[in-house]
């Protein structure tokens, strides 16, 4: 057992290897453009480059910095600061610049802006209830806020601006940051956080609130990297220090507007700062529907099939073993059955220390999920055979493995494949998970979508995920027809 | 020659058989009759090893049965129960020739002419034997079993009510050929009933068991004749037809 994990740790582990430039983005849209501008500057120096974007959050970013996953991603002041050190205690930013370099990491540090948060409402809310500075909230204890998951519990995030302020409010829910523009655009929302650099601040026309007492810290936009980059591609470190001090507020304010206003792709528009700000022209090609959907299906179709098989692999003989010795089984079953209540984010996250980012620890995650339906299966479908076939089999002089074999196993057949069945649809859906670390797949548009607002794109990836567990379904109605034994399909 | 000797079985708190003795004579029909729940599946289960006694042995010949010769043993015993016991996901002849192919390597040749030997003697139309237990009916399902218990030729026969399940007409079909193979073959047999013409039809020695313990042993006539305690007596009134003198 020991053994098949290493290699399955091996086989996973070795499915993010690249070269050159691997820059990293947030999912959402500064820094995927800001992450733009890093792969386009890496390609300007004749350097292969690669773009995992769209990251499902700081943590991970973090983490793939750290194991070597990537080599460069954008990041702020303040968020350094307040969430990813936020145990240390640090007087101003050239200590915990000091500090990034003592574990290998270096800033190119400040890239120009300042996107720090802010609260935000619709104008015509503000106006009603004569709200102007964030105190004023203190008096309207009903109304609805919405905040960024980030913001639920960064160090200067909800809990401390609540403290700060004394501010009364009960009905907080945590949610997508863009998906909180539509909630208070929508109206169930009263108000959000919001990022200063927003272009939807203008766009929706939102009232910006006071922060009368000074609690946000600033958020200056820099970006982080492996020390090491100094010395493995020192004239890409050389190009990207250029955008020090280059990237003003209303230059991108009005990238993200272009972004995701105007609809335009990151690619273009990093291209097109650089050929304004350096005159460094770069062609962006931008994907096909098509060639996207081809990428999409085979990254998606990759992780299902391989987590799958290596989860079929397992997971029968388990399940017989199971079986055979049932105290451990008992176990086993029990340990699978709590893995599937581990929430799927958060087990993809656990792998990123062990595996890194990319279709590794993604599917290292679905091979987990897998395990349950199948294991749990072969284990039912072999304990519900009746007891006097069993016992015939036992009379005719046959061995444990000739009962396996000749009864057991094919008895349990129909079982055993609806758990894979199970297992098989659950994975296609939870496989679009996979793009919060970098592992591709219909998640990708899916996430794209969501940030851009882009309903094309969301179903994109959607559509084709819900056909692919409809023939994923179909397809073992079918494989049930032909490897079912013949006699148990006669009568039921 | 099979021996239960001062064996004792007990589930949980509930004791089935206590210091149990008993004889199953070589090349004899041994009928076991009682009501039931009296221990008769018990007493066969402890023959073929499906059951351990807790203490007491189990001998053959010779033989006391042990966890170490138990599946050899089992070659030689043929097994039939009352639900039929057969594998719904092979074919009929796949059932009958599962263990002679897959364990014992025997030909091609030698597997179908053996087949085809059972079928003559069970009785069974051969272009059945491809078919699965599902498209069998119920007394074909049983002369399936039988032939599957029949296979290897083997030296002991264990039927524990094989035929409970069917209907009387079927039931006296297969009596017949029972009884036919019963005398052809001369093996040692031990079946289990509660029916007493079936006993009675079938059987060359009669033991009657009572919760647990043997009330009676001997021919049909013996029993009638002779009972050896009024519970003989009553368990044989009871099984007399009821039909009106006049309808008979
Ligand atoms: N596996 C078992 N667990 C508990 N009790 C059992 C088991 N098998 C048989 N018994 C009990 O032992 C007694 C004898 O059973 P059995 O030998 O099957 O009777 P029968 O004469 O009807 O074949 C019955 O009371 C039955 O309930
Ligand atoms: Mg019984």
């Amino acid at each position: 057992m020991r053994f098949i994990f290493t290699i399955l740790l091996l086989l996973f582990g070795s499915a993010s290897v690249a070269q050159g430039i691997r820059v990293g983005s947030k999912k959402f849209t500064e820094s995927v453009v800001l992450g733009e501008l890093a792969r386009l500057l890496a390609v300007q120096n004749g350097l292969r480059a690669e773009h995992k974007k769209e990251l499902g959050g700081t943590r991970i970013l973090w983490k793939a910095l750290h194991g070597g996953d990537i080599d460069i991603y954008p990041e702020y002041t303040g968020t350094i600061q307040q969430e990813i050190l936020a145990g240390k205690k640090f007087n101003n930013f050239s200590e915990i610049e000091k500090y990034l370099n003592s574990i290998g990491l270096s800033v190119i540090v400040p890239l120009g802006f300042n996107n720090t948060y802010a609260l935000g409402m619709l104008k015509s809310r503000a106006k009603e209830f004569g709200i102007t500075k964030i105190s004023d909230l203190r008096k309207h204890f009903d109304l609805v806020f919405g905040f960024g998951n980030e913001f639920m519990d960064r160090g200067d995030g909800w809990p401390a601006l609540r403290r700060r302020y004394r501010l009364p409010q009960k009905d907080v829910r945590g949610l997508d940051h863009d998906l909180a523009y539509r909630g208070l655009v929508g109206g169930s929302l009263d108000l959000m956080d919001l990022y200063a650099t927003d272009a939807e601040i203008e766009y929706y026309d939102l009232f910006v609130i006071k922060d009368n007492l000074n609690h946000f810290p600033e958020y200056n936009a820099l970006y982080v990297y492996r020390t090491e980059l100094e010395k493995e591609y020192p004239e890409f470190v050389k190009s990207i220090s250029a955008l020090r001090g280059r990237i003003p507020d209303s230059k991108m304010i009005r990238m993200n507007k272009r972004a995701k206003i105007d609809g335009i792709p990151a690619a273009q528009i990093a291209s097109d700062f650089l050929n304004e700000e350096f005159k460094i022209s770069i062609r962006v090609k931008t994907d096909s529907f098509w060639s996207r959907l081809v990428k999409n299906t085979n990254d998606h179709l990759l992780l299902v099939l391989i987590s799958l098989s290596a989860a079929i692999f397992i997971s029968i003989p388990l399940g017989i073993f199971s079986v055979r010795h049932p105290r451990i089984g008992q176990i086993v079953i029990s340990v699978t059955g709590i893995i599937q209540t581990i929430p799927s984010l958060a087990i993809l996250v656990f792998m990123i220390p062990l595996l890194g980012i990319g279709a590794g620890p993604a599917l290292m995650a679905l091979f987990l999920y897998s395990l349950l339906p199948v294991v749990r299966n072969t284990h039912s479908g072999i304990i519900d055979i009746p007891k006097h076939l069993i016992e015939s089999a036992d009379a005719l002089g046959m061995t444990d493995f000739e009962k396996m074999r000749y009864v057991q196993v094919p008895l349990a057949a129909r079982s055993i494949l609806s758990g894979i069945k199970t297992a098989a649809v659950i994975n296609v859906g939870i496989a679009t998970l996979g793009a919060l670390i970098g592992a591709g797949g219909y998640g990708q548009p899916i996430l794209t979508g969501i940030r851009l607002d882009d309903i094309g794109l969301i179903l994109e990836g959607a559509v084709p995920a819900a056909l692919l567990a409809l023939l994923v379904q179909g397809g073992f109605d079918l494989l049930e027809r032909i490897v079912l034994p013949r006699g148990l399909r006669l009568k039921d | 020659m099979i021996e239960l000797k001062n064996v004792s079985v007990s589930f949980g708190r509930k004791q089935v058989l206590n210091d149990f003795n008993l004889i199953f004579p070589v090349q004899k029909i041994s009928i076991l009759i009682g009501p039931s729940g009296c221990g008769k599946s018990t007493i066969v289960r402890l023959v073929n090893g499906l059951l351990t006694p807790d203490s007491g042995k189990v001998i053959f010949d010779k033989e006391e049965l042990s966890t170490a010769n138990v599946r050899d043993m089992r070659l030689k015993m043929g097994y039939v129960i009352q639900e039929g016991g057969l594998f719904p996901n092979l074919t009929a002849e796949e059932n009958i020739t599962l263990m002679a192919s897959r364990r014992l390597k025997w030909s091609k040749s030698k597997i179908s002419l053996r087949v085809e030997e059972l079928c003559t003697l069970t009785h069974f139309d051969e272009e059945n034997l491809n078919k699965y237990p599902a498209q069998l009916s119920g007394g074909q399902n049983q002369r399936v079993s039988l032939m599957r218990a029949l296979m290897l030729n083997p030296d002991f026969l264990l039927l524990d009510e094989p035929f409970a399940a069917l209907d009387p007409i079927i039931r006296s079909g297969l009596h017949v050929s029972l009884l036919e193979i019963f005398q052809k073959l001369r093996k040692t047999v031990i079946m289990v009933t509660h029916d007493l013409h079936e006993a009675a039809y079938l059987g060359d020695n009669i033991v009657l068991i009572n919760d647990g313990s043997i009330v009676q042993a001997g021919s049909i006539n013996e029993l009638i004749d002779n009972p050896s305690d009024p519970f003989v007596t009553r368990f044989i009134e009871a099984q007399r037809s009821h039909l009106p003198e006049a309808k008979k």
